[in-house]
């Protein structure tokens, strides 16, 4: 069989094999492809592309969650943080928040009243934790040596004198005490605004603590001590008999006399 | 169809007018049918096949640059890969059919169908059964589809010198097993 001839063959054989397309299945799939051709073009009508909104629901509650106890969390390890610490200033913020909410000006005055304590506290804590470096007194003692007495080496000293007790610059401590500069002044706000609303009583009682805080103020800033003045019994006793004994000596000769 | 309506027809398709595409597919139906027939012997999926292959078209019209355009290769080209991608769905998950109980099976053997035949389609048939596939569907496009050498090379990604001496190979392929059954 030449090429032809086959290829003639090859043909009738394989168009008997496939069987046409009947014209109903022809419609049948047209109509098939026509439905999804309208739905390729509004593809956001495709219902499960639409987002799940009990999905996004749950993921913002989930997410809400986490972040409440994130806050609570972190609220929480700041009650004990102190001037300088990373969550020092939620702490603040968060007592700032409690105060201006608290609509009753009793329960605010009270509410900055033991804040203020607080910061006296948070020094404290900070003065006790700072290593403290004492400088080295200067003293100088004089002391008068009288005639009478025999010579002595004298040594100079004053009797009162200013031992300071010096600490060096602690930023933190520094923080500390602007802070209860700010509590102080706050109260003082209060104070003032107590008397404009005709709170009398809770005024006063306001002005004894002011008081007091900046007394402790006061107290932190500097200390005085005055030394005793130191006996110098041996020598100053001997010249004072000695003086006595001339003297009694003088007067017992001029009896005698 | 000439060339010149068929462009037509794209232009519009592609300003989305699903009247010009429902012609393009009265065109093509019939001829991507026995193509894909050519290889699947199940109708049912082949009617699937042909729904998929006429969907891709739809959307790659969108895209689909006009100028120097074969729209019967591109339209063969994505019949042909629905075909391959669907033989590699098929080897990867083999699909078993529950045997209904009154089911005959045939015997491998069975010679009732065989004498309906002529000897020469018996032959053409084991000829082709021996025949590899790259010959196949040469063959297939060539003489069946009745392509052109250049449709043939762009649907097999082949050059046309290519497609012509894989058709020349074929042929005389085809020959040598036919006279030798």
């Amino acid at each position: 069989m030449n090429q032809e001839e086959l290829i003639r063959q090859f043909k009738s054989y394989s168009r008997r094999q496939m069987p046409p397309l009947s014209l109903s299945v022809k419609e049948k799939v047209k109509q098939q492809v026509l439905n999804n051709l309208s739905r390729e073009q509004y593809p956001e009508a495709d219902i499960q592309r639409s987002p799940s909104w009990t999905f996004v629901f749950t993921r913002i509650a989930v997410m809400a969650v986490c972040l409440l106890i994130l806050l609570t969390g972190s609220t929480y390890a700041s009650f004990d943080s102190l001037p300088g610490d990373t969550l020092y200033p939620l702490k603040r913020t968060v007592e700032d928040t409690q105060v201006k909410l608290t609509q009753n000006p009793v329960a605010k005055t009270k509410l900055q009243v033991k804040f203020a304590e607080k910061r006296f506290q948070e020094l404290e804590s900070l003065e006790a934790k700072s290593p403290k470096k004492i400088a080295a007194p200067v003293i100088t003692k004089k002391v008068e040596v009288k005639i009478d007495t025999p010579k002595i080496d004298s040594l100079t000293a004053s009797p009162t004198e200013t031992e300071k007790l010096e600490t060096e610059d602690n930023p933190k401590e520094n923080f500390a005490k602007r802070e209860i500069s700010r509590a102080i002044y706050n109260l003082e706000n209060t104070r003032t605004k107590l008397e404009k609303d005709g709170h009398t009583e809770e005024a006063n009682n306001l002005n004894a603590t002011i008081k007091e805080f900046t007394r402790r103020v006061d107290k932190h800033r500097e200390r005085k001590i005055v030394p005793k003045e130191k006996e110098i019994p041996s020598l100053e006793i001997k010249s004072s008999n000695r003086q006595k004994e001339t003297k009694h000596e003088e007067n017992s000769k001029r009896h005698r006399q | 169809m000439e060339e010149n309506s068929i462009n037509n027809l794209v232009a519009l398709v592609k300003a989305g007018d699903e009247q010009a595409f429902g012609l393009l597919y009265d065109e093509y139906a019939d001829r991507l049918y026995r193509y894909i027939c050519f290889k699947i012997t199940d109708r049912q999926e082949a009617e699937n096949l042909l729904q998929e292959v006429f969907v891709k078209a739809w959307q790659g019209c969108r895209k689909l640059e006009q100028e120097n355009l074969n729209f019967t290769s591109w339209i063969y080209t994505i019949a042909h890969n629905t075909v391959n991608d669907y033989f590699r769905k098929v080897y990867r998950r083999p699909q078993t059919v529950p045997l209904e109980p009154n089911l005959d099976i045939v015997a491998k053997d069975d010679t009732s169908e065989d004498t309906q035949k002529s000897f020469t389609e018996l032959s053409i048939e084991k000829a082709l059964a021996k025949l590899p596939d790259k010959y196949k569907q040469v063959l297939e496009l060539r003489f069946l589809q009745e392509l052109s050498v250049e449709e043939t090379a762009k649907i097999l990604q082949k050059n046309s010198i290519s497609v012509r001496v894989l058709q020349h190979r074929a042929v005389k392929q085809l020959q040598k097993i036919f006279t030798t059954l």
